[in-house]
């Protein structure tokens, strides 16, 4: 039976300004599982003082390490079927509630595998970069 | 002060869809970099392309065992910035440069590495994207091999 689509959202808190370093997980640490439909996104929270008007993500689609898939991303261009390998969102301002969301793309199916999703959030005002490439899966 | 070369091929066939980059660092093992050594990407292709940007970007990579120690940073490498009259050396997560004219072959780099207590023994892996942004969407290609860090 076919499920109703939804969003995976990879959640991270940034601990502060500093000089970067690692985005830190939070919520469920397992790796996801897109179905067709299905939207991917990070979202981040700024855990320090002197929150950022905005943020910048970088988001890299590759195979997970040592596969031997064919494709590089699930992600695909409708019209032009090129693949989606880097997104960049050049400005994003926290909501209400402080959150920063990135939205990634959506899942059309029919491109099964197994992917990292690299992620860097960066502060352009004080250049302080953090990072964390966790996985995901694409059902068929 | 070693230079590891890191060659990435772009295949026939990809021109219009963009793919995977063949390859990994040259001689197949991964790499340890010691203080003061440098990586080099370079990346060729089957096909000549007008312009291509490299897009680097550090992560730490997984421990060797499940639940092991990981890298308490996700890059070994820095950026060096002024504040007012002080120096600071940003994590560096990403960085990306572009070569114009007609080619099939690129080098990017080097990324220097200078050791800390905090990036010595450990492991990251490097995210390489190259991209062809003359075109609308970008014709992109990537690979993320892994390098350590020695003592």
């Amino acid at each position: 039976m076919p499920t109703t689509p939804t969003t995976v959202t990879f959640s991270y808190n940034i601990p502060g300004a500093g000089r970067g370093g690692k985005l830190v997980p939070t919520g469920p640490q397992a790796t996801p599982t897109l179905q067709s439909g299905d939207a991917l996104q990070v979202q981040v929270r700024w855990a320090g003082n002197n929150q950022p008007t905005a943020l910048q993500g970088y988001i890299v689609i590759t195979p997970v390490n040592g596969s031997d898939q064919a494709l590089a991303s699930p992600f695909v261009d409708a019209a032009t079927g090129r693949f989606a390998c880097l997104m960049v969102n050049a400005s994003v301002s926290a909501d209400r509630n402080g959150l920063y969301t990135f939205p990634v793309s959506t899942y059309l199916g029919g491109r099964q595998g197994q992917f990292e999703l690299t992620v860097v959030i960066g502060d352009s005002t004080t250049d302080t970069m953090w990072s964390e490439d966790p996985e995901f899966d694409t059902g068929s | 002060m070693a230079t590891y070369n890191c060659t990435f091929h772009i295949a026939t066939g990809t021109q219009l869809t963009g793919g995977r980059l063949t390859g990994g660092f040259d001689g197949g093992a991964t790499p340890a970099l010691s203080n003061g050594d440098s990586i080099t990407v370079t990346v060729t292709s089957d096909f000549v392309i007008p312009q291509l940007t490299g897009n680097w970007v550090f992560t730490a990579a997984p421990p060797v065992q499940v639940g092991g120690p990981e890298a308490s940073l996700p890059s070994p490498f820095t950026t060096v910035i002024e504040e007012g009259h002080t120096v600071v050396g940003q994590v560096l997560c990403l960085q990306y440069s572009t070569q114009y004219g007609n080619a099939q072959s690129w080098t990017f780099g080097p990324v220097t590495y200078t050791a800390s207590d905090a990036t010595k023994n450990s492991r990251y892996e490097l995210t390489f994207v190259a991209a062809d942004n003359s075109q609308a969407p970008p014709v992109q290609w990537s690979e993320d091999p892994e390098f350590d860090t020695g003592s």
